[in-house]
């Protein structure tokens, strides 16, 4: 009888235990994807800003006088 | 949109270490880790070259493809760039880089294990741009003040370029014609041993 209710216990703890897996809180690991903090000078917006300032800086800077 | 690289005119390039020098002291690159260092080839004969070797911000970057928990990053522009908060100190990149880029810090004889350095273009990394922090984990952010690393601008044969590939590509190709021909360097005679 210990044994039955015992292994009814261990049961649905284990359902229990599976179940909470599926919850919305869960994080997905995505292969491949970066996993750090965001920067903000990474974006397409910073980029274009500056395009234009390091363009001018290289043609000025590299090209023989 | 521009794609950032660098370019080491190998006939310019006189060996002077400026670049490196340069980088250790804008960055306070700690000890054991040059994230720019000069290669020479037929070192003391005739025809001695040497080439200004960093991360080359690759477009598939292999220590990306390699990293197991995904820390590196690329910009719009085309800058390679890691977290050090994420990086695990593996080396999984040391070993995939074909440029030897991605360093550990090595302050003892046997070297430490702890978090890959390597070039970061002078973009600095994801912390805020020139905060304390960006300062201290991956150095002065330049490209965000819209300056160009330090390395090719310090360059006084202006053998390293640095900047959007098609400017560095356009200035690289005015003076190979100047010259005459193709680089005397990467020819056809360099790779196959014989006059194209």
């Amino acid at each position: 009888m210990p044994f039955k209710s015992s292994l009814a216990a261990t049961t649905v703890l284990g359902v229990a235990l599976a179940l909470s897996g599926c919850g919305s809180d869960v994080t997905m690991y995505q292969p491949g994807e970066y996993q750090g903090k965001q920067d903000a000078s990474a974006s397409q917006e910073a980029a274009e800003r500056r395009e234009g300032d390091l363009r001018n800086r290289a043609e000025s800077g590299f090209a023989d006088r | 949109m521009a794609r950032m690289k660098f370019l080491c005119d190998a006939e310019r390039c006189i060996e002077c270490q400026a670049c490196v020098t340069a980088c250790k002291n804008e960055h306070e690159v700690p000890w054991g880790v040059n994230r720019r260092r000069v290669i020479v080839m037929n070192d003391g004969q005739p025809g001695e070259k040497s080439v200004s070797v960093a991360c080359m911000h690759c477009t598939d970057a292999p220590c990306a493809a390699v990293c197991p928990v995904d820390c590196f990053y690329t910009t719009a522009d085309g800058i390679v760039l890691h977290d050090k908060d994420l990086c695990i100190g593996c080396g999984y990149c040391f070993y995939a880089c074909p440029f030897g880029a991605p360093q550990y810090p090595q302050q003892t004889a046997f070297g430490v294990r702890g978090k890959m350095d390597k070039c970061t273009f002078c973009a600095g990394g994801p912390e805020e741009a020139h905060s304390q922090a960006e300062l201290t984990k991956y150095g002065t952010n330049r490209v965000e003040e819209g300056k160009l690393p330090l390395c090719a601008e310090m360059c006084s044969t202006k053998a390293l370029l640095a900047g959007d590939g098609d400017v560095v590509a356009d200035i690289y190709r005015k003076r190979v014609m100047s010259r005459g021909g193709r680089p005397q360097t990467w020819g056809w005679q360099a790779a196959y041993g014989q006059e194209a």
